[in-house]
């Protein structure tokens, strides 16, 4: 409802008489009608120029389009032909012998805009290659002094530009001045920061994790995957100890981050820790912890959270369910048996019996028992944890 | 009497123009913001690249909830089309709402599907559960479709859709709409990528009336050919890329719409779910999500995005309009009626003090204003008390700032996204410059409409969307 409309008028009555008044009387109008008059001819010169912005705009835009889809087949072509194309060189660990760029500078990567087209179609080659093609790409980058020209960019003040060479730079595995890079950590554009900081833990020397130490505010989740996705694509990697990092005290969300990769590398030497964060009053990390443990197959915590479970909010208490069933130890049957039969609650009924589920077969006896002497809804809940269908996403 | 009368009108002249002033004020600032919005939207995509989200294992998943009533048609298609959507970890719910053609036979027929025992627990009201299904085929082990008792709307389908969700977030969207393969790479990034918790995302609708619509999957995207169609193109181009995104950048918007939107799960299952006697229960649903984090006094965001996402046929007749634009007008009645208190409240900060003071001013009202200006006019002209050049000037005014907002709306449109071809734009443009005599009475009327039916606590019924179908593309004969 964009519009309040309040009249249609006989405009063949009304234009005459407006013409035979108009402009001799201007002055003696009042001030609203002068400025209406003036924002309705700003309106109508605005509308021309809308009209003419699209059409010219979208003609234009037309033709850059062509110009960019052709550029785009001509760059895909070189690629494929110099890059891809070429097992012999592959295959005879030539991936890092110069590679003929004279081909590519024809196609004019001086100007801002083939540049940035050409890096572009790298950073995809790169995304979708992995080894020795990915190698030569990065190669063509450096051959083609591209990485020159994005280092004197990175200095410019734009944000935009900055984090847009930042992103190129990281993703062609290019290190940068290590000095200005810590500087960019602090940045205060969110983007800036963020790929320095993933710069910084995929070429850091020492250890990535370091790095993590010094973050001190919230990291958002998008950040938390790229950074769990540096770690996860470093090549002989081995998390090295977490502690301080799992602590109380430190920010949530790069706790939170730290139980991921906790996780992900199966670091058992992380369970103390985790176990030590359980107190914490933030409930969302609370959680997080738990099914950390879960996850981790920590039977050593087993005893620990059966111990908590009464004390726990009844969010915490469904999560410290799953984690057993997913410790798998077979030693918390008769806890999860009892959970099952004693609660009211469907949910912690539902959980328990899926924690149950999981232990097969350590708790076949407990289910056969539990399916024969349970009626309606358990025997509904048991049957929904047991079928196959259901739990298969 | 007379005397009154001239006074009363003369008077009304004056708030109309207030009014009007105040409205295109509003506007001004809306079309400077959106396209503010637009520009950061644009260089956030420049940087932000959705290959994360693909790659990595800690992509929250989602549910597509869609419900279906009599919609044998097309259901193989558009279930076909939702299982392929481009994103790592996702399930598809359809909740099949009593139809009584061949809607489940035909989803049990096609995706092998298979009755499972399903401990089905009503965290939020519906009607009966009657079966879940599961498909026994493993490439589809992410469908699972409920058969229930017509709840009489999509509310009641939703929530019952919820009940059975596994992810924290939700995408509710209708079963015959269209999505983009990456809406749900496109929705779920502000939810991860915001400093506040986002509660609910939202991206542009347009008509697929006239699409070439290839097995669930957009071909080619065409402006309508009827005329209604084209008329609710331009309202919804405006609506959503001129107000719904320049409302983004203060974080004030009223509504994610219906027909596509992404929700945090939590809230809504904290916020009570989707109100089946609800008339507009996306707008209530957002309501209640926006009081209850206000209440427990949490931070949070409605994040929409320019992109369009979802293409939607929409109504070409001229029963079936009026009968979906009586239902929204009885929606924002209900709305108002219900959350009348949070008004002008300071307690709901910019639910109480702009998004619902503007929804009511501006969107309530305006079929009332409008109405009784058209009165005033008759009646001045009636009895010869009009002032021929001033009028003008006001219908002047009036009218070529309307046309300017729907322009610039186009051309932020055409700043985002290039699908149509420049002829179709300027086709859009031109019926830009009828639509507010011919179509937008229309809507001031049958809003009034739903104003007095909610009013009388007339009895409706939702009614079923004809569907005409899609256009095929053209296969072009191999010799």
């Amino acid at each position: 409802m964009l519009y309040n409309r309040k009249m249609w008028l006989p405009k063949a009555a009304v234009l005459p008489v407006l013409l035979r008044t108009w402009p001799p009387a201007w002055n003696t109008y009042p001030v609203f009608i002068k400025i209406c008059f003036i924002i309705s001819m700003v309106a109508l010169i605005g509308i021309l120029l809308a009209m003419a912005d699209i059409y010219i705009w979208r003609t234009a835009k037309r033709r850059k389009d062509r110009k960019k889809l052709r550029l785009s087949e001509d760059i895909t072509r070189l690629l494929m032909n110099t890059v891809v194309m070429e097992p012999a060189k592959l295959n005879s660990g030539m991936s890092k012998a110069k590679l003929d760029t004279r081909p590519f500078l024809k196609l004019g990567i001086n100007d801002k805009d083939v540049r940035s087209l050409f890096v572009c179609e790298l950073i995809n080659y790169r995304n979708y290659f992995t080894g020795a093609i990915a190698a030569r790409v990065r190669q063509l980058y450096l051959d083609l002094s591209l990485d020159k020209e994005a280092r004197k960019l990175l200095y410019k003040k734009n944000w935009e530009t900055k984090s847009i060479v930042l992103s190129e730079l990281f993703k062609m595995d290019i290190e940068v001045d290590n000095a200005y890079l810590l500087e960019l950590t602090h940045h205060k554009n969110r983007y800036i920061r963020g790929f320095a900081r993933l710069s910084m833990i995929k070429f850091t020397k020492g250890d990535p994790l370091a790095f993590l130490r010094q973050i001190t505010e919230p990291i958002s989740q998008w950040e938390e995957f790229e950074i769990f996705l540096v770690f996860q694509q470093k090549e002989n990697y081995t998390l090295s100890s977490l502690e301080g990092l799992i602590a109380v005290d430190r920010e949530p969300s790069v706790v939170s981050l730290c139980l991921k990769l906790a996780v992900y590398f199966k670091d058992l030497s992380a369970v103390k820790l985790i176990m030590d964060i359980i107190q914490t009053p933030d409930l969302k990390l609370r959680a997080e912890a738990i099914a950390s443990l879960g996850k981790l197959e920590a039977s050593d915590a087993e005893a620990f959270l059966i111990s908590i479970y009464g004390a726990e909010p009844q969010e915490i208490r469904l999560v410290i369910l799953t984690a057993l069933g997913m410790i798998r130890s077979g030693n918390s049957l008769e806890f999860l048996e009892n959970e099952f039969i004693s609660s009211d609650d469907f949910e912690t009924k539902m959980n328990a019996s899926d924690a149950l589920i999981k232990q097969y077969p350590l708790s076949q006896n407990t289910i056969d028992k539990l399916m024969n002497n349970s009626a309606a809804l358990e025997h509904r809940i048991l049957s929904h944890s047991l079928n196959p269908l259901i739990n298969a996403l | 009497m007379r005397n009154f009368l001239n006074q009363f009108f003369t008077s009304y002249q004056n708030l109309v123009f207030i009014y009007c002033c105040a409205i295109y004020t509003v506007y001004a600032m809306l079309t400077f913001f959106s396209y503010l919005s637009i520009i950061a939207n644009r260089r956030r995509n420049r940087i932000r690249e959705k290959l994360v989200m693909i790659q990595s294992p800690l992509s929250p998943g989602i549910s597509i909830i869609t419900a279906a009533f009599n919609e044998e048609m097309t259901i193989i298609h558009n279930v076909r089309s939702l299982l392929n959507m481009n994103y790592p970890l996702f399930e598809v719910i359809i909740v099949n709402d009593g139809s009584t053609d061949q809607t489940l036979g035909k989803l049990v027929k096609e995706f092998q599907l298979t009755e499972v025992a399903f401990a089905y627990n009503y965290f939020i009201a519906c009607t009966e559960v009657q079966q879940v299904y599961k498909s026994e085929n493993p490439a589809c082990s992410n469908l699972i479709v409920i058969n229930k008792l017509n709840g009489g709307c999509k509310a009641d389908a939703i929530n019952a859709g919820i009940n059975v969700s596994n992810y924290p977030y939700f995408l509710n969207t209708d079963v015959d709409c269209i999505l983009d393969n990456d809406t749900l790479i496109q929705l779920i990034q502000p939810f991860v990528d915001d400093d506040k918790r986002v509660i609910a995302t939202g991206a542009t609708l347009r008509m697929a009336n006239d699409c070439v619509i290839d097995s669930g999957v957009l071909v080619d995207a065409k402006v309508p050919t009827q005329w209604l169609p084209i008329f609710q193109e331009i309202e919804y181009i405006r609506s959503f890329v001129l107000g719904k995104m320049g409302w983004n950048l203060v974080n004030a918007i009223p509504n994610v719409s219906g027909g596509l939107g992404m929700f945090d799960k939590e809230i809504v299952v904290k916020a009570g779910g989707y109100d089946p006697t609800s008339f507009g229960e996306d707008m209530d649903m957002m309501m209640r999500m926006c009081k209850y984090m206000l209440e427990t006094k949490q931070e949070y965001a409605i994040r929409y995005l320019p992109q369009s996402l979802c293409w939607t046929e929409g109504p070409s007749t001229m029963k079936v309009f009026k009968r979906q634009r009586i239902r929204w007008g009885r929606g924002l009645y209900q709305i108002f009626s219900s959350y009348y208190k949070l008004l002008f409240n300071p307690k709901y900060k910019m639910l109480g003090l702009v998004v619902l003071p503007y929804n009511f001013i501006f969107e309530f009202c305006a079929p009332f204003v409008e109405c009784l200006g058209v009165l005033c006019y008759i009646y001045l002209i009636v009895f010869h008390l009009i002032n021929w050049p001033f009028a003008l000037v006001l219908l002047l005014f009036v009218y070529s700032f309307s046309i300017l907002i729907t322009l610039l709306a186009i051309l932020w449109d055409q700043l985002v996204i290039r699908r149509y071809r420049i002829r179709e734009v300027l086709k859009l443009c031109m019926f830009a410059f009828i639509e507010p005599i011919v179509y937008h009475p229309m809507v001031m009327i049958f809003a009034l409409m739903g104003y007095a039916n909610q009013f009388r606590k007339a009895k409706s019924h939702w009614g079923h969307m004809e569907r005409k179908g899609f256009t095929q593309p053209k296969i072009e004969a191999i010799n």
